[in-house]
């Protein structure tokens, strides 16, 4: 038998596995509280519904999630924070493998990681 | 127009799939939405959330069990993630109708090349400079046979430029470009097919996320169906990726060569279609 994960390959996977658990259950709650309170199943695609995301970037749809909730939790309010959840993971990753490979010194890998983050970054902010 | 519970068993098929291929699933997703009323353009945004959902509920598990190559996967990000943002860029100023064309033909290319060794269960590799000088080896449990495998990693040099070629597919087509990657992954630098799949499995979640942000800017985003699709495609990645490692390198690459003939014809129709 091979040795067993490395300390980098166990936080990465207890980041993923947190966030797509974190995401499944903030979402399914969003549906099933919606369900509770129209008694539809049907998916409701009509322009400026509350469901449509019409904020600016990522970070402006993340920012606004967070606030709403602040408002109560309604339907919509916790699939935003599924989805935000869902979208930061990846995300998070990255930031935890810099970080683990500037602990280990081993800078080729701290570069090519804070790079990937930078381009996510702006791309996040421009779109 | 479709409901939630149908919705959420395509995904969930959707997501296993993904998970065992190393494709995030938009593949089947965008075509079934929008063969039940779903207006293409959502369908694409919601399938490219549901992605980073196949994405990291596979790679939780395939990162743990040494399957995913997180060196090769930081590596090829770099130019997948700029790839997809250039693609994302031009997209607002060229028809992607010439780039079906294109991606066919690569595609077509792949499958090739990937045919040819459909019988190796272990691809034998000389490692170049560049690739021990970025440490681009592994080693996987490989339940199937018993045995650890120990891998080596060829041709990073290669692989980045066509890495970016599949990052502008994802960034344009609005789907992750698992099939490309995995193709690259195997013809350039001689990953075994199921460390190709996970390693795929891993980069396209941060691809979909550079090529999702700009659905939320043009108002494609629908929280219900997004969600739906997200619980869904987790659902099916995290099953699949109990399947995967029980599988033989050989299996996988025999499913692959059906669904990537499936992208080459998918590819060709879009491309007439839009003519």
């Amino acid at each position: 038998m091979s040795e067993g994960p490395t300390s980098l390959q166990l936080g990465i996977s207890w980041i993923l596995r947190i966030g797509v658990i974190l995401s499944v259950l903030f979402n399914a709650a969003g549906l099933l509280l919606d369900y509770a309170q129209t008694g539809s199943a049907s998916l409701n695609l009509v322009p400026g519904s509350s469901w449509n995301v019409k904020e600016g970037n990522f970070f402006d749809f993340a920012y606004s999630t967070t606030r709403s909730l602040f408002g109560g939790l309604t339907p919509v309010a916790l699939a935003s924070l599924g989805i935000v959840i869902l979208m930061f993971t990846p995300y998070i990753r990255v930031i935890a493998a810099a970080l683990y490979y500037g602990v280990e010194r081993d800078w080729k890998y701290v570069a090519i990681t804070s790079f990937v983050f930078a381009v996510i970054t702006f791309g996040l902010f421009i779109f | 127009m479709i409901g939630i519970a149908e919705a959420l068993l395509f995904a969930i098929f959707a997501g296993f799939v993904g998970s065992l291929l190393g494709l995030g699933g938009a593949v089947i997703l965008t075509p079934v939405l929008t063969f039940f009323g779903v207006p293409i353009k959502i369908a694409i945004a919601s399938s490219m959330v549901a992605i980073i959902a196949t994405s990291s509920g596979s790679a939780s598990a395939y990162v743990k069990e040494g399957l995913s190559n997180i060196r090769a996967a930081f590596y090829l990000e770099m130019f997948t993630a700029v790839g997809a943002m250039v693609g994302a860029l031009i997209t607002r100023v060229i028809s992607p109708v010439a780039l079906y064309f294109f991606f066919a033909a690569f595609l077509s290319t792949s499958f090739y090349g990937i045919f040819g060794k459909r019988n190796r269960e272990f691809p034998e590799v000389k490692q170049d400079r560049l690739a021990q000088r970025l440490k681009l080896e592994g080693t996987y449990f490989d339940k199937p046979t018993g045995k650890d495998v120990h891998y080596k990693l060829t041709r990073p040099a290669l692989a980045g430029p066509g890495m970016f070629v599949a990052g502008i597919a994802a960034g344009m087509l609005g789907i992750g470009a698992g099939g490309f990657k995995v193709s690259i992954h195997e013809l350039v630098m001689g990953m075994p097919s199921k460390v190709s799949s996970a390693t795929s499995n891993f980069i396209i979640g941060m691809t979909a996320l550079a090529g999702a942000s700009i659905y939320f800017t043009s108002g494609y985003i629908y929280l219900n169906l997004a969600a739906t699709l997200a619980i869904g495609t987790t659902i099916g990645s995290m099953t699949g990726a109990k399947v995967l490692p029980r599988m033989r390198n050989k299996s996988v690459k025999a499913l692959f060569l059906i669904v990537l003939a499936i992208l080459i014809t998918e590819m060709l129709y879009q491309g007439v279609i839009q003519l």
